[in-house]
């Protein structure tokens, strides 16, 4: 199965959990973290990651700090804000429902009624 | 708003935001490939292998660009950048285009202001309609334009249709009046006025109370009214102005008032004249035999016009001829000064605004051709940069 490109504002989402989930994470965590997620199906680059975290710095969802990786490398740590969170809920719901429509109307004409 | 802001700052600090960023991705790449190797890669291939799992350094840089900055602030910076290089390397049409488009605003700018000052500006006078120019038509040039000081001291307080009568001497030189004795000396323009100018003209001083009646007799003491302008610049807005002495000519001379901002001697009078002060005239045998020299302005009486004012200045002036046989003729005419302001210069002063319009529109539409011309090569620029950015 080839992999998948990622929908538009899907990537702001999922950085945007990863984060509430996982804490304070630097970018190739961040990245490495979706792609086991979604059992390394979507198709990312990874350099994409970091246009999403300025966009998401920039609105103030998410913080960013200079810190110490695991192997003693200095890398930047992002982590979610109080803004972040509220909007992660309704983009969650937002993404659920979709599917959830999506589900339905995709869904084979047997199992409807 | 602070997201604009912020991203305004990020495109002027963009090469400190660029070295951010090589940091992280280096600190990215350095833990994919460790991560690639504990997979089992080799040393040789695991760091490949996590430039390319990055997507390359060059279009991440790209990317994060265009998300933190203004895309297309930075491409209006590359469009101006690209218009200056073609400017430069078309210097003469530059230099063309800018001075054609600098003489076009100037000329236009000139002539508004004298249309503004002659025909738009209501009289800066109470009762401004009420006031008439009373001229001599006896004989040719300036001088015949103007009238003898015996017929104005006669006229005044004489006639049925003209309440007062006031003049200014027409002879004064521009820059005919040296100033020294306070900081650094300067030639004045100086218009003698009679005692009664300004408050026929209804010019109430801003400061003062004007001319003593001794400052306008024959051999009384020196007296000027300054004008705004002078009194900003020369006397730094004192409080104080008037009963200041100012030694003009050698002669000191007392600062009898200051006129209000509003009063323009220049744009009724004499277009393009900067009059600095108002020394006092007097009118005497002595101004009387100069010959020639009054310029001078009534005021009709309620109800009256200058028509009737007309017919009996002609009247009474034959009278007078008989009265002194040895003085210059006087022929009066007597028109509305406000049209003697606009009037005779009117048309052409609305010939020349139009023809400058024009001039003025031409030029802006070149250096538009010009400045158009600069900004599709631009666009055309940023196309090719774009290109080689996507590459």
């Amino acid at each position: 199965m080839s992999k998948m490109e990622l929908l538009q504002g899907t990537l702001d989402v999922m950085v945007l959990q990863t984060l509430a989930t996982m804490g304070a994470l630097h970018g190739y965590g961040i990245a490495r973290r979706i792609e086991q997620v979604s059992g390394n199906q979507v198709l990312l680059n990874q350099g994409t990651i970091y246009a999403a975290l300025v966009r998401l710095q920039q609105r103030g969802w998410i913080a960013a700090k200079w810190g110490v990786s695991e192997n003693n490398r200095k890398a930047k740590f992002y982590s979610i804000t109080k803004a972040g969170t509220k909007q992660l809920a309704a983009d969650a719901a937002y993404w659920r429902q979709l599917s959830d429509v999506m589900g339905r109307v995709l869904a084979p004409a047997e199992e409807g009624e | 708003m602070r997201r604009l802001w912020e991203r305004m700052a990020a495109v002027v600090r963009g090469r400190a935001l660029d070295r951010k960023l090589d940091e992280e991705m280096a600190a990215h790449v350095e833990m994919a490939t460790a991560d690639f190797q504990a997979r089992g890669m080799s040393e040789k291939d695991a760091p490949r292998a996590a430039l390319a799992a990055l997507g390359g350094l060059v279009v991440t840089r790209e990317t994060h660009r265009d998300a933190r900055g203004l895309p297309f602030m930075e491409t209006l910076l590359q469009d101006i950048r690209y218009g200056l290089r073609t400017l430069r390397r078309d210097a003469g049409l530059a230099t063309f285009a800018v001075l054609i488009t600098g003489l076009g605003v100037g000329a236009s700018a000139t002539v508004f202001s004298v249309v503004h000052a002659i025909l738009l500006r209501e009289l800066p006078m109470a009762d401004g309609d009420r006031l008439v120019w009373i001229s001599n038509s006896g004989s040719d040039g300036l001088s015949g334009r103007t009238t003898q000081t015996a017929y104005l001291r006669d006229m005044q307080g004489k006639l049925a249709t003209i309440g007062d009568a006031a003049g200014h001497f027409a002879f004064y030189g521009i820059g005919d009046l040296k100033m020294t004795g306070a900081g650094e000396p300067e030639r004045l323009t100086g218009v003698p006025v009679t005692g009664n100018f300004f408050p026929l003209l209804g010019v109430t001083l801003q400061m003062g109370s004007g001319f003593t009646e001794a400052e306008t007799q024959p051999k009384g003491p020196d007296a000027v009214i300054v004008s705004y302008d002078f009194w900003e610049r020369r006397m730094h807005r004192d409080p104080g102005a008037v009963g200041r002495t100012l030694i003009l000519n050698e002669t000191p001379s007392r600062v009898a008032g200051v006129l209000p901002k509003s009063f323009d001697f220049g744009a009724m009078f004499a277009p393009g004249v900067h009059v600095d002060v108002f020394p006092a005239f007097a009118m005497s045998e002595q101004t009387n035999r100069w010959g020639n020299t009054m310029s001078i302005v009534g005021r009709l009486k309620p109800g009256a016009t200058a028509v009737e004012a007309g017919a009996e200045m002609k009247v009474f002036a034959q009278q007078l001829a008989k009265l002194y046989p040895g003085q210059n003729e006087f022929k009066p005419e007597v028109r509305l000064l406000r049209e003697y302001v606009s009037g005779s210069v009117r048309t052409a002063i609305l010939v020349l605004s139009g023809a400058v319009a024009a001039g003025a529109a031409d030029a802006g539409g070149e250096s538009a051709v010009v400045g158009v011309g600069g900004w599709v090569g631009a666009g055309a620029g940023g196309g090719r940069d774009a290109g080689v950015g996507g590459a």
